[in-house]
């Protein structure tokens, strides 16, 4: 009896042995992708700092996230397939966005064989979500992951991507019009008044502190007095933090004067919400009516310079509506 | 149970205890109001009672602090009386409402209200989360043939609680990111933020639950005799015991609908209860429970508060780290003492 | 209930079983979100010539999935069997050693404090997770310690001490909001992927961890007669179980290492190898095995037909797979 079950058990291993030995994994995509690296001005080193090199200019590229469909926009290219519906955006790529393909799979966890089909060059990830597909996507395509923590990073992945694309003009132009228009807000700007940008519900909210990426536009631009979680929080790390749990006290001893928010959920827009509510209805934003619901695609989720640009056109309006009537160009 | 003669001796000892508790709580209590923005000090709070003191701190003191305290002190109570009912009734030191399912099932069912933006009104989902309760405690009583099994009991429990919780993190992974940050707040359990609304909302239950609880003080003395021995002294012992498991059920989901599924309380304060009056009486040991569940929870949710300021770590948190392990050490002296199941 | 099984019927299960295995296998390495034939499978594994998009499809992404699949559902049945056995009671499962929650509060650890050049997912973290696992075992084990070992207080520690793993998790996941997603889906358990690296790693405490728990077959079976009869067997019951507990932990740890938290597979597959084959040890155990690597086989197929609109982790489809038998199976046992 032993010595059955001992033999079925030996044939199971040797089966099993016998086909991960075999079991060759492709060589990296780097060199499948033809002979004859070209020169090292198509190397890049990503957030995780992995240094990739790549042996052509890529030009079908996969966006896991909206900044990679930010950025090729403002390149003049389109990407193969995306996996939102950020890039239908008309400041983007429009109606011809819905022929994109479509990566299955959630936001977490994209279908890395949709990604296969797509006969990528390059895959664009966004840092702590995509990094763990690096393993998997290693016969397919090189994976950059960006982790955007402040403007400045959304400028250095633009210049980046337009470097190995071969658009470096392109890129170039992007970054100035952008820093362009956020030193002519900056200037004109009275700073005068306090914002606070957040999300949630008015029970369950986070804010964005000075040390975020749309922090870190507005703090530029106007009074912007949340400042990251000091010692005793992480901070100051490759990883900053985004939004934060807050306390609602603090908020209400700041008291700013206008708020921007991103609602989440069904039932009545979060501005209706805060006017109900004893607390919040005792800031000076809500008492003067200037809570505004805002685009999360543009504030939060687009990271790229055009989106941070679209968000600033909008906030600057709202702050200062006499000052900024229109957008500056 | 107490004889009257035992009553007399320990009268004193008794007294002694709950005159503890409630300086205790008021303590606690008023401690809670202190700290913040702004910081505010004992006079300056007599004041703000006065009718005085600034604006800001009349506004932060009556609108955000007191309904704070007072829907700790509420939700103390009715978790720490769940637990003492469910201890009573199944006659098993582990039953709480955590482990048999309850919290899961509450929990399940107001996360997939809020994730999936069900428009329910809000009055309504203390009641959603009360058939989501009774759902997942069903499975495990209903697979209670012999109440003793302590084993079974939680191995039930657990799996039940595992199952719903899988499915929570389910619903939740077909969210966006930031929508995740925002329910993981919730499903650790938190008292962040709550104001009167919320306090109405669970205030309720509480008046028709808590004194309904308290009444059931002597059918759990009678059950502890023995299942035979309640039927033979005319005690309907199936239906009392589906009677009592209905309430605890609903002590629960009002708190974790306005809450989150906060661990712990339901467990150890009528541990504590009984090790502090060193008696299993349920006329006295209910009361008890209700003080020091308020207590308990409302001295974790200053530390919650003010530990990490200006960021604020949930309070559930702190009571499955502090109260798990401390639950630990008192079942395992218990278990030192009395070897076999309870 | 089939009390004792011939040896011959024995044989013929296991043989049958194999088979069902060998197309599930297959099946698995078919089904996507491209289509490919199970035909165009077998010929890829035997290295015939076949369209090199469909290779790497096959050889590089389905295959160490598959592959790792087995192997995982087979570590998880196995653990589940051993912890059965240990508690005697036939709801016990692997969550119960804290070497689940320990994994991840490693994992999670080293994800938000390591260095930022050691902080990828890569070969490392694993490791990190493993060590993890078995320190959550141990912290169960000794502290259930009292003189000796009482099932329910095991069972209760277990249960306790995961929770309180669970909610160191959270503190971490709180100050570090970032990792939110990825540490969720490790919590319930993704094949996502996973490929050559992974299968690399897995495989040798696969191997140890596997045969270990097959050795000690014997041992569970001298210890299923009560704890009176085994110690006048000669049998050092405490030493064993701290043995066969510990082979249990190191199973879950490596399993949970590479794929994340999957609960259920741990009860189900015992179960039912329970009902096949009855409670000796020596068949329970390989049957455990094979019945936990089917499951979770049929599991992850389901789980890659089903990628758009929205697809769910294998650990979410097992759970519902789970559920109603769960039930049934609480339903219908006997006290």
């Amino acid at each position: 009896m032993k010595q059955h079950l001992l033999r079925v058990y030996l044939l199971l291993l040797v089966t099993m042995l016998a086909i991960a030995a075999c079991g060759s994994p492709s060589a990296p995509a780097s060199s499948r992708n033809g002979s004859g690296s070209t020169a090292t001005t198509l190397t890049f080193t990503d957030a995780t700092h992995t240094t990739v090199t790549l042996s052509k200019r890529p030009a079908r590229i996969v966006c896991l996230v909206s900044l990679c469909e930010d950025i090729l926009a403002q390149l003049g290219l389109s990407p193969v397939a995306v996996n939102d519906t950020f890039g239908q955006d008309p400041h983007f790529f429009g109606p011809r966005a819905k022929r994109f393909m479509t990566i299955g799979g959630t936001f977490f966890q994209p279908d890395v064989e949709d990604i296969a089909r797509a006969n990528p060059d390059l895959v664009i990830g966004l840092a702590n979500v995509d990094d763990s597909l690096r393993s998997a996507l290693q016969p397919i395509a090189p994976l950059y992951i960006m982790n955007p923590a402040s403007y400045k990073d959304s400028i250095f992945y633009l210049k980046d991507i337009g470097r190995l694309t071969g658009r470096s003009a392109q890129a170039n132009q992007a970054a100035q019009r952008f820093l362009h228009k956020l030193a002519a807000y900056r200037a004109k700007s009275p700073g005068n008044k306090s914002a606070l940008l957040l999300y949630g519900s008015d029970v369950n909210f986070n804010i964005f502190t000075a040390a975020s990426l749309p922090g870190s536009v507005l703090s530029r631009v106007t009074s912007y007095p949340w400042p990251a979680p000091g010692p005793g929080a992480p901070a100051a790390s490759d990883h900053e933090p985004g939004a934060i749990p807050y306390s609602l006290e603090k908020i209400l001893a700041v008291n700013p004067d206008v708020l921007f928010i991103a609602s989440v959920g069904a039932g009545q827009p979060l501005s209706k919400q805060l006017a109900s509510s004893p607390v919040w209805s005792r800031l000076k934003a809500v008492q003067t009516h200037q809570v505004y619901e805002v685009n999360p695609a543009y504030y939060i989720f687009g990271r790229g310079t055009e989106s941070l640009s679209l968000a600033l056109d909008d906030a600057m309006h709202k702050l200062y509506p006499d000052i900024f009537p229109t957008p500056l160009t | 149970m107490m004889t009257p003669s035992l009553w007399q001796r320990r009268r004193g000892q008794l007294l002694l205890c709950a005159m503890g508790s409630i300086v205790f709580l008021i303590a606690v209590g008023l401690l809670a109001l202190l700290p913040g923005t702004p910081n505010l000090s004992l006079p300056a709070l007599w004041s703000i009672v006065n009718g005085g003191g600034t604006p800001l701190a009349r506004l932060v003191v009556i609108q955000l602090r007191l309904p704070r305290l007072v829907l700790s002190m509420l939700a103390g109570a009715m978790l720490a009386l769940s637990g003492g009912l469910l201890q009573g009734s199944l006659r098993n030191p582990l039953a709480g409402p955590e482990l048999l399912g309850v919290s899961a099932g509450a929990t399940m069912v107001v996360a997939a209200i809020t994730i999936f933006h069900l428009p329910v009104l809000l009055i309504a989902i203390p009641w959603l989360a009360l058939v989501g309760g009774l759902l997942g405690s069903s499975v495990v009583i209903l697979t209670m043939r012999r109440m003793g099994d302590s084993v079974r009991l939680i191995l039930t429990g657990a799996a039940m609680t595992a199952l719903l919780n899988a499915c929570v993190i389910i619903f939740m992974s077909l969210g966006t990111q930031n929508d995740l940050n925002i329910l993981f707040l919730f499903l650790v359990g938190s008292l962040a933020n709550r104001t009167w609304v919320h306090v109405q909302l669970v205030l309720p239950w509480a008046l028709v639950a808590m004194p309904l609880a308290l009444l059931c003080a002597r059918p759990l003395n009678i059950l502890q005799l023995g299942d035979d021995v309640a039927r033979g002294l005319g005690l309907p012992v199936v239906r009392v015991r589906l009677l009592i498991l209905v309430l605890s059920t609903a002590l629960v989901a009002a708190v974790v609908a306005v809450c989150g599924p906060i661990s712990f309380i339901a467990l150890l304060a009528p541990h504590l209860a009984r090790r502090l009056l060193k008696t299993s009486d349920a006329r006295v040991i209910l009361p008890y429970v209700t003080l020091l569940g308020a207590a308990l929870l409302t001295a974790a949710d200053l530390f919650a508060r003010e530990a990490f300021a200006p960021q604020e770590l949930p309070v559930g948190i702190w009571t499955t780290l502090v109260g798990g392990p401390f639950l630990l050490f008192l079942l395992r002296r218990r278990f030192g003492k009395s070897r076999g199941a309870p | 209930m089939i009390q004792r099984l011939t040896a011959r019927y024995y044989s013929l299960l296991i043989l049958l079983s194999l088979l069902v295995l060998f197309v599930l296998f297959v099946l698995h390495v078919a089904v996507g979100s491209v289509a490919i034939s199970p035909a165009t499978v077998i010929a890829a594994l035997f290295n015939q010539p076949v369209e090199p998009f469909q290779h790497i499809i096959i050889w590089d992404l389905r295959l160490p999935r598959a592959l790792i699949a087995l192997l995982v559902g087979a570590m998880f049945g196995l653990a589940g069997a051993i912890l059965q056995v240990i508690m005697r009671n036939p709801l016990a499962e692997p969550e119960m050693t804290g070497a689940t929650s320990g994994a991840v509060l490693f994992a999670v650890l080293w994800l938000a404090l390591a260095p930022a050049q050691t902080a990828q997912p890569g070969p490392v973290l694993p490791f990190v997770a493993l060590i993890g696992g078995l320190v959550g075992g141990a912290l169960v084990y000794l502290l259930s310690w009292q003189g000796q070992h009482d099932p329910v207080l095991l069972v209760l520690t277990g249960v306790l001490i995961s929770a309180v793993l669970r909610s160191a998790i959270s503190i971490i996941l709180l100050l570090r909001q970032e990792v939110i997603g990825t540490v969720l889906l490790w919590l319930i358990g993704s094949l996502n992927g996973l490929v050559w690296t992974q299968l690399d790693v897995l495989w040798p405490w696969a191997l140890i961890a596997l045969s270990l728990g097959l050795t000690c077959a014997s041992l569970a079976n001298v210890l299923q007669l009560g704890e009176e009869n085994a110690t006048s067997l000669g049998l050092n019951v405490p030493l064993t179980r701290l043995g066969l507990f510990f082979v249990a932990a190191l199973l879950t740890a490596s399993a949970v290492a590479i794929v994340g938290g999957i609960t259920f597979l741990g009860l189900l597959a015992p179960h039912l190898a329970r009902r096949a084959v009855g409670a000796d040890a020596r068949r329970l155990f390989p049957f455990s095995m094979l019945v936990g690597a089917g499951i979770l086989l049929a599991a992850d197929t389901l789980t890659q037909a089903i990628s758009q609109p929205v697809s769910i982790p294998v650990g979410a489809a097992l759970a519902l797979l789970g559920v109603p038998f769960f039930l049934y199976l609480v339903w219908r046992r006997k006290p």
